[in-house]
């Protein structure tokens, strides 16, 4: 085997951005990954409409419910409930091979092909400019890299709605996405009352979302078949896979999967990587001339710390808050329905007190396509009435995943401790009550200001810390880079020829989704290091 | 020699009836049968509550509005969810789960009805859950 330009560890998104930027670059890139996919039997949904599948297919339950039935969730709420049984093999395996202990935290991690993102809600919000307050980067530093990211997962939404005042739009952003009719009506009621609202520091749009709403590099249209928590029809909605499908296509790339990466060495000549080949337990080792580290923020900074032997060391973990609430949205009782829609995010919002204080972000989803029954254990009537009062409210039940931003503290850490023969990264992450009872307030604001566009907030559902799957601060950037810290450049201190691309190198989380970010600075770092190649 | 039923199924073809309110087709029960396998283990419900539920079916509607507010985890309240879950995916009760869009009267009327049926059941159901020894809260099976 010949020794790669960069070896990139992982292929979620962070990950694909990297080597997309290396391989373009002209650098030779490996791709080194655990790689868990889906089984080559499962079930396949059919190209029809959610409602026609429904009312047709008699091997539905094999994909709603799964062949283990492991579809149907028992005991209380839990993280991840959106990851439905043909996309359980994001999630599989990685409890065996990252081990993790926490206090106060809950949280998913993947080693699967694509990571996190094959499953992901596709949601993107690009920062703005005080999102970067504290980082030694800024807005402009990374606005040529979300466009290019976005010409490479494509992008949609409205150019010119409330919400582009506060966001970057990237070029090339398609048309939204049609809503559905409970989020039109709720849109169409903000409309009317946008001024007195966005004084009060509430201003709403049609969610951005990184999937295709015409074609764009062989991907898409979406199709509108409202299935997209099911299935990638169309290959409409963005995952990692499909950038290793283009990066396959170039003579410089080379994709190694089953793969479990423990050490990095960095020597005279470049780095040597420890792993572990899954498929015989074999230990093994390569080499790069540098490492781009892209295993998920918490699995670059087990790699980071074992290499140093940092155990017992701990460093930041920053997740934001995220909190689900039910409201009856009555502007849409008895709004003409249609099938052609999707399920993701159909709104976006951005609260911003106007006396001050943090952004909180708001994303809008009506509820259909993930079936009723999983209402129905959330609802305390006997199952035939609660059947009949969910159907009845299924079309005007808005969800609002309510999100906020996340700072360091002590509080919030997560350290690798030594056991026999292996480790396993432990968490401790607990808010402090003047955070808590602040997000609170922010939430009653913003449930107030929803009363007045005639929406009733239900319930309030907090699955717990971690549970936003966005997870950041490990191995932060800084201008004045400590040990265990990056550079701006995401070089790793302490260990030469190693860079950081994922999440791991922000210090902070604001209110807005992390992963478009993300992989807009994944590949600004590995255009910078393509450049540093003599 | 014939062969036992299956209380299982039998289990099964009673929740799905309840839950559907009506006949569910063959497989519903067989179905239900191998996803309470798959998830518990597979005996039939044997706590005061659920067994009480089985044995007398007009029970059933009561004790399911009682475990609703009294024990929401309640393994009647985890078997009724797989019935649901099994009814819901067969197509040709798809339909009986589906979003219902109505209008402002039709909603009310709904809404109305479903409270005075659950005021009357909670009524005899909460003594007759207690009764049968039902606590409040009180948790569900260990899922498999
Ligand atoms: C259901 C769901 C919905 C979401 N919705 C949104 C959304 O709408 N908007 C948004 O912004 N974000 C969303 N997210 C979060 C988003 O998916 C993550 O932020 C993002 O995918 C993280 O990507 P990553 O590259 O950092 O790492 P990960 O996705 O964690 O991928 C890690 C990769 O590294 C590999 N790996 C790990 N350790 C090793 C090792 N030791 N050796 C070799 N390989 C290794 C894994 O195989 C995997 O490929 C969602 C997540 C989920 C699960």
């Amino acid at each position: 085997m010949t020794t790669p330009d960069v070896a990139v560890i992982g292929s979620g998104a962070s990950a694909v951005a990297a080597a997309w930027a290396l391989a373009r670059a002209g650098r030779s890139v490996r791709m080194l990954d655990v790689g868990v996919d889906a089984p080559p039997d499962a079930p396949l949904v059919p190209m029809a409409d959610w409602a026609r599948i429904r009312r047709t297919d008699p091997h539905q339950h094999r994909f709603f419910l799964g062949d283990s039935f492991e579809g149907i969730p028992l005991g209380a709420a839990r993280v991840g409930s959106q990851v439905t049984p043909p996309r359980r093999f994001v999630t599989r395996d990685a409890p065996t091979l990252l081990p993790r202990t926490a206090e106060g935290f809950v949280g998913l991690e993947s080693v699967a092909l694509g990571g996190l993102a094959a499953a992901w809600g596709a949601a993107i919000s690009p920062w703005g400019p005080r999102d970067f307050e504290g980082l030694p980067i800024s807005l402009p530093d990374l606005l040529p890299h979300y466009d290019a990211i976005a010409d490479l997962i494509g992008v949609c939404g409205d150019a010119g709605d409330d919400l582009s005042p506060l966001m970057h739009n990237p070029q090339g952003m398609m048309p939204p996405l049609d809503t559905d009719p409970a989020s039109t009506a709720l849109l169409a009621r903000y409309h009317a009352h946008r001024a007195d609202l966005q004084r009060k520091g509430l201003r709403l749009g049609r969610a951005r979302l990184a999937a295709c709403s015409r074609i764009h590099r062989g991907r898409g249209p979406h199709p509108n078949l409202d299935l997209d928590f099911w299935c990638d029809h169309g290959d409409a909605v963005y995952r990692p896979r499909f950038t290793l499908r283009e990066l396959l296509a170039l003579p410089n790339f080379e994709y190694v999967p089953g793969v479990l990466v423990r050490t990095l060495h960095p020597d005279a000549s470049g780095v040597r990587i420890s792993l572990r080949r899954l498929a015989d337990n074999t230990a093994e080792d390569t080499r790069a001339t540098r490492v781009v580290l892209a295993a998920g923020a918490l699995g670059s900074a087990r790699i980071a710390l074992r290499s140093l032997g940092a155990f017992s060391t701990p460093v930041p973990l920053v997740s934001n808050t995220s909190t689900y609430h039910a409201f009856l949205n009555l502007p849409a009782v008895g709004a003409p329905q249609h099938e052609r829609r999707h399920s993701l995010t159909q709104l976006t919002g951005l609260f911003s007190p106007p006396e001050g204080g943090p952004e909180m972000q708001l994303q809008v989803y009506s509820y259909r396509s993930l079936l009723t029954f999983k209402l129905l254990r959330e609802q305390p009537l006997a199952f035939p009435e609660g059947k009949s009062v969910l159907r009845a409210l299924l079309p005007i039940l808005s969800l609002v995943g309510m999100h906020h931003q996340d700072l360091p503290s002590p509080d919030k850490q997560c350290e690798l401790r030594a056991r026999e023969g292996s480790d396993s990264l432990h968490i401790r992450y607990h808010t402090s009550p003047r955070e808590d009872a602040d997000q609170l307030t922010a939430e009653s604001r913003v449930r107030a200001l929803f009363r007045s566009l005639s929406c009733f907030a239900l319930r309030r559902v907090h699955l717990g810390h971690g549970a936003s799957i966005h997870y950041a601060g490990t191995l932060a950037m800084s201008d004045h880079p400590g040990p265990l810290n990056t550079s701006p450049d995401g070089a790793l201190q302490g260990l030469p020829g190693v860079f950081a691309a994922d999440s791991s190198v922000f210090p902070r989380l604001p209110a807005r989704g992390v992963t478009f970010t993300m992989m807009a600075n994944a590949h600004r770092i590995a255009s910078l290091l393509a450049a540093s190649f003599p | 020699m014939t062969d036992a039923p299956d209380p299982l199924i039998a289990e099964g073809r009673l929740l799905t009836r309840y839950v559907l309110g009506r006949s569910p087709p063959d497989e519903a029960g067989p179905r239900y049968a191998a996803a309470v396998r798959a998830r518990f283990g597979g005996s039939p419900l044997h706590d005061p509550v659920g067994a009480a539920a089985i044995r007398q079916p007009l029970f059933l509607p009561l004790l399911d509005a009682a475990s609703g507010l009294a024990a929401p985890h309640s393994p009647l309240r985890e078997r009724l969810l797989i019935a649901a879950a099994i009814t819901e995916t067969l197509p040709q009760c798809a339909h009986d789960f589906m979003p219902r869009p109505m209008p402002w009267p039709g909603l009310i009327l709904t809404l109305v009805l479903a409270a005075l049926l659950t005021a009357l059941r909670l009524l005899l159901g909460l003594p007759l859950f207690f009764l049968l020894g039902g606590r409040w809260r009180s948790h569900s099976e260990q899922p498999a």
